[in-house]
């Protein structure tokens, strides 16, 4: 260097490095299978250097790659992880979060439930009762409702389950009532009955082939993808008789086999 | 942690000025004749009390920051003088400029004092005073984090830098500009 002189001038802001990585499940996560799952990564120090970037798993990743939040959807399949790496200039960090996610019974009961209000004629169908409610009575609409009414497990002995490497069978049993009479409109019950058994099994028929009731191609049990098969048989019923007047409607049973 | 973290913002290898693009006086600054040419930031001889002070105007840096630059000094003289600012505020208001100074003034021969002020009305003096050895090719660097502020100086040009002088002062918190100033480094 020269007389009088400075050279090489430099400087700036030293990078500052990612510490630490943790990944969060959303509060109002279902915890359900096949239901969308999202989750936030935070990173410490806050004052690590920007830009941060995030790189989530691709298994299940539904969106979000690239930022703090993901979306998953893993299908039937429960146990998985929602794994990150966040990294910036002069540091990596990454955490994975397990997911333990189940089929609730009641998933099952809304999934029959809405594939049915979604595909009868309006007009068989003006009343839906949820899982959760239990009816006052067959009082003045024709209504619907889809309820767990048995759940059967294999004793240890009872199936080939050594050969298919411990897998217990276990069959969960939901029926679908399909209340046809109403005081107010007694003279239209069988009619209606008829139409919507028809209606009923078709929507049945279809599902159990394998087909997507409510869109194309290949699809689980009425986009539940966690069962992998099912029966049913529908037949009419007297739910009650009041006053001497028989109340019929349709009761179909489907049962799942849960491996 | 390794010093420094981060590259080279201007090799002065251009023939502009004064002052050379990138840079502007700071209100520190009595003489505004600093050029660069053939490679260095050039400060022509004077004497007295003559100072070139110039921040870098490309950014602030955030506040954790650091600079660092090489010196040419042969011969040096009693006046000789190289400083570093670091956080420097309102860089050109020579009522409300503030920052970090880390100083490096010739004590005879190439023994240099080195000490830390904070730049403001006057120069507070943070921490004590060191002695520095400076001879020509030599870095001289300044860092902040947080509150703390480390001043390092390279032997040579590919020397090591070692952390000679530090202090504490939590005055100026905020991001800000990055400069450097000096006088008379040789004949």
């Amino acid at each position: 260097m020269g007389l009088n002189t400075f050279d090489n001038f430099g400087g700036g802001t030293p990078c500052i490095a990612l510490t630490s990585a943790t990944v969060a499940a959303a509060s109002g996560n279902s915890e359900r299978v096949c239901e969308n799952q999202t989750f936030t990564v935070t990173y410490l120090p806050v004052t690590a250097t920007t830009p941060v970037t995030y790189v989530w798993d691709s298994d299940g990743l539904v969106s979000g790659q690239g930022t703090a939040t993901a979306v998953y959807n893993w299908g039937a399949t429960c146990g998985k992880n929602a794994s990150v790496t966040v990294s910036n200039a002069c540091s990596s960090v990454s955490d994975s979060l397990a997911v333990a996610l189940t089929l609730h019974l009641a998933q099952i009961a809304e999934a029959i439930q809405t594939t049915l209000e979604t595909n009868m004629t309006a007009a068989l169908l003006t009343r839906v009762y949820g899982w959760d409610e239990l009816p006052e009575g067959v009082n003045d609409t024709p209504s619907l409702m889809c309820y767990l009414q048995r759940a059967n497990a294999d004793a240890i002995t009872d199936t080939d389950r050594y050969s298919f490497s411990g897998v217990r069978n276990k069959s969960l049993t939901f029926n679908i009532d399909y209340f046809a009479s109403v005081r107010n409109n007694l003279q239209e019950n069988n009619e209606r009955l008829t139409n919507a058994m028809t209606e009923i099994i078709d929507i049945l028929e279809t599902a159990s082939s394998g087909a997507c009731v409510n869109g194309s191609g290949h699809c689980p049990p009425f986009g539940l993808c966690a069962l992998k098969t099912f029966q049913w048989n529908c037949e009419r019923v007297i739910f009650e008789n009041y006053g001497g007047i028989d109340y019929y409607g349709a009761r179909c049973e489907v049962i799942f086999r849960v491996f | 942690m390794a010093f420094p973290e981060t590259g080279i913002l201007d090799n002065f290898n251009i023939a502009s000025g004064p002052p050379p693009n990138g840079w502007a006086f700071t209100a520190r600054d009595n003489r505004t004749a600093a050029n660069a040419q053939s490679g260095e930031l050039y400060y022509p001889f004077d004497a007295g009390s003559q100072i070139n002070s110039l921040y870098w105007t490309a950014q602030q840096f955030a506040a954790n920051q650091e600079c660092y630059i090489s010196v040419g000094l042969s011969p040096v003289t009693s006046l000789s003088y190289a400083g570093l600012f670091l956080r420097l505020q309102n860089p050109t208001n020579p009522g409300s400029i503030d920052g970090y100074l880390a100083r490096f003034s010739n004590n005879g021969g190439a023994s240099f004092d080195v000490d830390i002020v904070l730049v403001n009305s006057g120069a507070e003096v943070l921490g004590p005073q060191v002695l520095a050895s400076l001879s020509t090719n030599d870095g001289i660097g300044f860092s902040i984090a947080g509150t703390t502020l480390k001043v390092y100086h390279r032997s040579g040009l590919g020397g090591a830098w070692v952390e000679i002088a530090s202090a504490s002062d939590a005055n100026i918190s905020s991001a800000g500009y990055i400069g450097v100033e000096g006088k008379l480094f040789g004949e």
